[in-house]
């Protein structure tokens, strides 16, 4: 086989060619991945339902609450009459 | 080439979709004064709170062959060794909603007080610098027995306005000669929106 290398000349014409595909490709490549990222992302968001609004009205129904009211019952004082007749006895 | 293109163009799409599915939004720049309105939504919020959150009355002693009665809102106390009270407990609607209120006890008159026939009495009424707190059907207009069931107090509306926001909640205690010892009981105020 009889192989030719290129020209010179030739490179010279290809070398900026070959480098636009290249940067063609990485930019593709780029946007590829950011649109898979974002694609993955919206998926994500709308599964979990996680992006939704929040409801942040509070219920207005009260909690309980509470107050104590006391008394403090005391023994009935017991009068002892007999105590009081002078030479009574127990 | 094509194919690139083709890709790039798909890629796009898919970012712009993604985009409008996560919430992004377009933004610019203001380029002139122009001026806006700032709004603000509040919403209902239902509080109570006891401003007077215990009320004593005291200690004493029941004249034998007597029953006791102890009268918070009269201050008095007949058959009644200890001194007279006067106080009462104070509920304020701390919410910015009217309510209706209900009232109950955790003890049944027997389980707080003790003794023969017992008997705990509670009275609703406005602060009495607050006219209009309190409206509708009142279960405690005037003394009525509380027990341990919510009963209505305020059916109409517990108002929430600074100006008349506070009732005062009175009790009249019946204790018989044989019951004794320091006894207390909680009371319970339940509010729901109106």
């Amino acid at each position: 086989m009889n192989f030719r290398p290129p020209k010179k000349e030739n490179i010279y014409i290809l070398k900026p060619i070959l480098r636009n595909i290249m940067e063609n490709k990485k930019r593709v490549t780029v946007l590829v991945v950011i649109a898979l990222i974002l694609a993955v992302t919206a998926i994500a968001l709308n599964t979990t339902d996680s992006s939704s609004e929040v409801p942040t009205t509070t219920q207005a129904n009260t909690a309980p609450t509470g107050a104590v009211i006391g008394v403090t019952i005391l023994p009935n004082e017991v009068e002892d009459k007999g105590a009081e007749v002078p030479g009574a006895q127990a | 080439m094509k194919t690139e293109q083709a890709v790039s163009y798909v890629a796009i799409a898919v970012i712009a979709v993604s985009l409008f599915f996560i919430g992004a939004e377009l933004t610019g720049f203001a380029t002139y004064n122009d001026t806006a309105e700032v709004n603000v939504t509040i919403d209902a919020s239902a509080g109570i709170s006891f401003s007077t959150a215990i009320l004593d009355f005291g200690s004493g002693a029941v004249t034998p062959g007597h029953s006791a009665v102890l009268d918070s809102n009269a201050g008095t106390g007949t058959y009644w060794s200890g001194s007279n009270t006067s106080s009462q407990l104070v509920l304020e609607n701390i919410g910015n909603v009217n309510l209706t209120l209900q009232l109950k006890t955790n003890n049944t008159a027997t389980q707080f007080i003790g003794g023969t026939n017992p008997l705990v009495q509670a009275k609703v009424t406005n602060k009495s610098e607050e006219p209009g707190a309190c409206t509708g059907t009142n279960a405690f207009d005037d003394y009525a027995e509380i027990n341990t069931t919510l009963q209505t107090a305020c059916g109409g509306a517990f108002a929430y306005e600074t100006a008349y926001d506070q009732i005062d909640i009175n009790f009249k205690l019946t204790i018989p000669s044989n019951a004794l010892g320091t006894r207390t009981t909680l009371i319970t105020a339940v509010g729901t929106d109106a």
